[in-house]
């Protein structure tokens, strides 16, 4: 989904970015700001650069509030441990991406059985394999690094906002629509989303098995058909590589090893992966929960056709946080002998509890907003409930980056 | 469970330290009186590769982090405009961003700097500028710096709304040739070939049309480079070669629409748009179709307004620079020496100064951004054939190098250079000609390690 509001996740990242000036990681930059020294002084002492820590620290006070202090966030920049990062990948990642290209591939099957035979029991077929999919793919938002970003398979699923003047005018043509024209299409006419509005409808999310008509049919069939080869081709590339590239998950895995270009310390690869839990809370907190509530705007949010937002899309995005600092992945119920919980765990077994318990709490919080959101979101009833859970996932992201981050 | 790395003595450390600082203020010095030979055996120490404004992130966000420093006001407005770059746009009439086409390259800035990085040497992320060679009847249009192709204009949208044709059909092609190295090894390098077909019936292909294929630059740091002074850039400049180092950079002088004067270029690879705001609003024009003030369309409307555009451009100018890394490691120290001997450093300055600027962060910056933002000959093997300005058809603009370290990070399978046909930073070394050619043949005459070190310092930045 393409973002529309970031301002809490660019606070936090001041933040990050703020502790380079007082305390890059020693294995990497050498001498504890010596560099900055250097050429403070060649500037003749302006202060310019020696101030830095205290002007990041200001910028941490801006935004809404509602961001932790940035300056606390420091990298200790000495995380080693190669093999949290192989069993993260072994148990979380493939996993995650094999369950839903598993899920594109049935989604493909029901809409094939549904436009055989329509029926009310092959479009409820339809939407469950639908949000099947959707879940396991906002599952996969903690490791959205590689592939997904850079061969575009996310905008080929995932585009938002829906191009509806363009899929009405497609509709409205005689032009084929199988899956060789549909993978021609522009990303915001293909994808989860492009299937949702057709599936569900624009109001209510009840749309009648009459309503559909032929020319939906055949080009649900052929966005169904694509979007299984494009989660079929996101694995391939972690798994096989793709165009005689290596394996993600090789590059991933190596990482510090002599001739990887692309993670070259061990510490970059777990920069990669807690960076990667810090934006899948960012991503369900402030922009989908929390802009859309301020924005008081129900069209906003990522699922609205469905009306399926919290279920799906928030909770999944939560989960996948919480996946990668533990990783595990429940829907294939396989756990990594080493995650960055027991890192964290092995230096502060405290701070690993408490991560824990955050998470826990930012489950059930999230958990207790009425369903569906596209009515709770501008419910006054259900304030309370919002504001709790944009508080709860907020804490869960603040304790990684103040009492995490230091650690690793 | 953490390894403890092993530190030398504060002392010893103080006095490196003061050692660097004093090489360095040499060096400056004499940047500042613009002695480019003296600059070739810089070796920046320093990893605040963007001074103030450095982030420290070696993952595949590094690109997209806000600059530190900056202001609670001035961070409102970096998030709002990371919003306005990845908003994707749709074809009107839409509810949220409308606007896009008719035609189109891509509906988002972020679908082709992605990651506020490189795009991929593949049509949608990469694109075609075209201009018709100069002759009878055909002159500049000094508004462009080229002569437009009728009917199509400057650049080839060979994307369009769904109801709509795009400018061109375009098919792209690799074709390979071998370059050996002085030890006998050698190596495969490849570039672009394109087959571009008529669409649209209003719009003829011209046979003897300019081609030149352009990937996404990386966005971060170019606030920085925009308020490097114009002065410095002068004091660069050696346009005649009067020093008889072989290397002449240009300054680029380019139409600047809002002042409707001619000034200093700095942005695009060919140095062809004067500042940020007018590369962003001609990304916005040329790349999406979406009109803004300084584009209108033919009636004096616009897709989108001048806030939008305002927070977009400041997005670019707040981003931060990634910190170097691995500055310990004996390889990378031995690479940024060779990077100096073999006069790479020309060019790719190390060290520059920014002067004032409203936004505080910005100003006065000790930056190693490697780019003299001049533009040079780059010899035939890189020739794009189509003049830009006062850019000639083997000119470019040095490329900034901080962050290169990063590019397959941010973005595995890019490329390199300025249609991506480089696969690989060594591929990209080879491709040097022209005011580069001597450099580049030291690299060829290198021993492997030797190579292997160069490599090894640039990924470190």
């Amino acid at each position: 989904m393409a973002k529309r509001f970031k301002a809490v996740e660019l606070f936090l990242a001041v933040g990050l970015a703020a502790t380079v000036a007082a305390c890059g990681p020693a294995t990497t930059e050498g001498g504890e700001g010596g560099e900055g020294a250097s050429t403070e002084s060649v500037e003749g002492g302006e202060g310019g650069e020696g101030g830095e820590g205290g002007e990041g620290g200001e910028g941490g006070e801006g935004g809404e509030g509602e961001g932790a202090s940035t300056e606390d966030f420091k990298w200790a920049g000495t995380f080693d441990n190669v093999e949290i990062l192989s069993e993260f990948t072994e148990n979380v990642v493939l996993p995650q991406y094999q369950q839903f290209s598993g899920e594109t591939a049935a989604l493909s099957a029901a809409i094939d059985a549904f436009v055989a035979s329509p029926s009310d029991a092959a479009l409820d077929a339809v939407k469950r394999e639908w949000a099947a999919a959707r879940t396991s793919w906002e599952q996969t938002e903690t490791f959205a690094f590689g592939p997904a970003g850079a061969l575009g398979f996310d905008g080929a699923m995932d585009s938002w906002p829906v191009n509806k003047t363009d899929i009405d005018a497609i509709l409205a043509s005689d032009d084929a629509v199988d899956e060789a024209a549909v993978a021609e299409l522009g990303d915001t006419e293909r994808g989860m989303h492009a299937i949702e509005y057709i599936i569900f409808g624009t109001e209510g999310a009840n749309k009648p098995v009459a309503d559909f008509s032929d020319r939906e049919l055949a080009f649900l069939q052929g966005l169904g058909a694509d979007l299984a080869t494009q989660a079929a081709a996101l694995l391939a590339s972690w798994t096989d590589g793709v165009d005689g590239q290596a394996p993600y998950s090789e590059v991933f895995t190596t990482a510090g090893t002599d001739g990887n270009n692309i993670y070259p310390t061990v510490f970059a690869g777990s920069q990669e992966l807690l960076v990667g839990i810090i934006d899948s809370l960012t991503e369900v907190g402030e922009d989908k929960l929390e802009a859309a509530f301020i924005d008081q705007d129900v069209t906003s949010l990522e699922s609205y056709f469905s009306q399926q937002t919290l279920e799906n899309d928030l909770t999944s995005n939560l989960q996948s946080a919480e996946n990668g600092y533990i990783g595990s992945f429940p829907g294939g119920s396989s756990q990594a002998a080493v995650s960055i919980s027991d890192y964290v765990a092995g230096i502060d077994p405290a701070v690993d509890s408490e991560v824990k318990a955050s998470i826990a709490d930012a489950k059930a919080a999230l958990a207790a907003i009425p369903l569906p959101l596209e009515e709770s979101l501008v419910d006054p009833e259900a304030k309370d409930e919002i504001e709790a859970a944009v508080e709860a996932i907020l804490t869960v992201k603040n304790t990684i980056a103040e009492k995490v981050i230091p650690l690793i | 469970m953490t390894a403890t790395p092993r530190r030398l003595p504060k002392a010893l450390i103080y006095l490196v330290m003061f050692a660097i600082a004093g090489i360095t203020a040499i060096l400056l010095t004499q940047l500042l009186d613009g002695d480019r030979a003296n600059l070739r055996n810089a070796v920046s120490e320093a990893p605040r590769a963007g001074g103030v404004t450095t982030v420290n992130n070696r993952s595949s966000k590094a690109f997209g982090l806000p600059a530190t420093g900056l202001t609670p006001e001035e961070m409102d407005l970096h998030a709002a405009g990371d919003v306005a770059f990845d908003a994707v746009f749709v074809t009107s009439p839409a509810p949220i961003n409308p606007g896009l086409g008719p035609e189109f390259n891509n509906a988002s800035c972020g679908a082709c700097h992605i990651g506020n990085g490189r795009g991929l040497p593949e049509l949608g992320n990469a694109l075609l500028r075209v201009s018709l060679p100069i002759g009878e009847g055909v002159v500049v249009d000094p508004h462009e710096g080229v002569a437009p192709v009728p009917g199509i204009g400057i650049q080839l949208r060979d994307n369009a709304v769904y109801s709509e044709t795009p400018d061109a059909e375009v098919e792209l092609n690799w074709v390979e040739e071998t370059v050996t190295y002085g030890d006998g090894t050698s190596k495969t390098l490849r570039k672009p070939e394109f087959t571009i077909k008529q669409a649209d019936a209003a719009k003829p292909i011209p046979a003897n049309m300019e081609t030149s294929m352009r990937v996404p630059p990386v966005v971060f740091g170019t606030g920085l480079l925009e308020v490097i002074p114009n002065e410095t850039l002068e004091a660069l400049a050696d346009p005649k070669d009067a020093n008889g180092d072989g290397i002449s950079g240009r300054i680029n002088h380019v139409w600047n629409p809002e002042t409707k004067a001619t000034d200093v270029g700095r942005f695009g690879l060919k140095a062809n748009s004067p500042n940020l705001r007018h590369q962003t609003a001609a990304a916005y024009a040329h790349d999406m179709g979406i009109s803004n003030p300084l584009f209108p369309e033919a009636d004096g409307s616009m897709d989108i307004g001048d806030q939008l555009l305002k927070e977009n451009t400041f997005y670019s100018q707040s981003l931060g620079v990634p910190a170097r890394n691995q500055l310990d490691n004996p390889k990378v120290q031995k690479g940024e020496k060779l990077f100096a001997d073999a006069n790479c450093a020309a060019c790719h300055i190390s060290t520059l100064k920014t002067g004032p600027s409203e936004v505080k962060a910005l100003a006065d910056q000790t930056i190693h951004a490697y780019t003299d933002m001049l533009i040079h000959d780059m010899g035939e093997g890189l020739a794009d054939g189509r003049p830009d300005f006062e850019a000639d058809g083997q000119e470019w603009r040095t490329s900034p190098l901080w962050g290169v370290g990063l590019a397959q990070t941010v973005l595995p399978y890019s490329g390199y250079l300025h249609d991506g046909r480089a696969r690989t930073l060594e591929e990209a070394i080879l491709w040097h000609g022209g005011e580069a050619e001597q450099s580049k043949e030291q690299f060829v005459a290198m021993a492997p390690a030797d190579r292997a070190a160069m490599l090894k310092f640039l990924n470190s930045l």
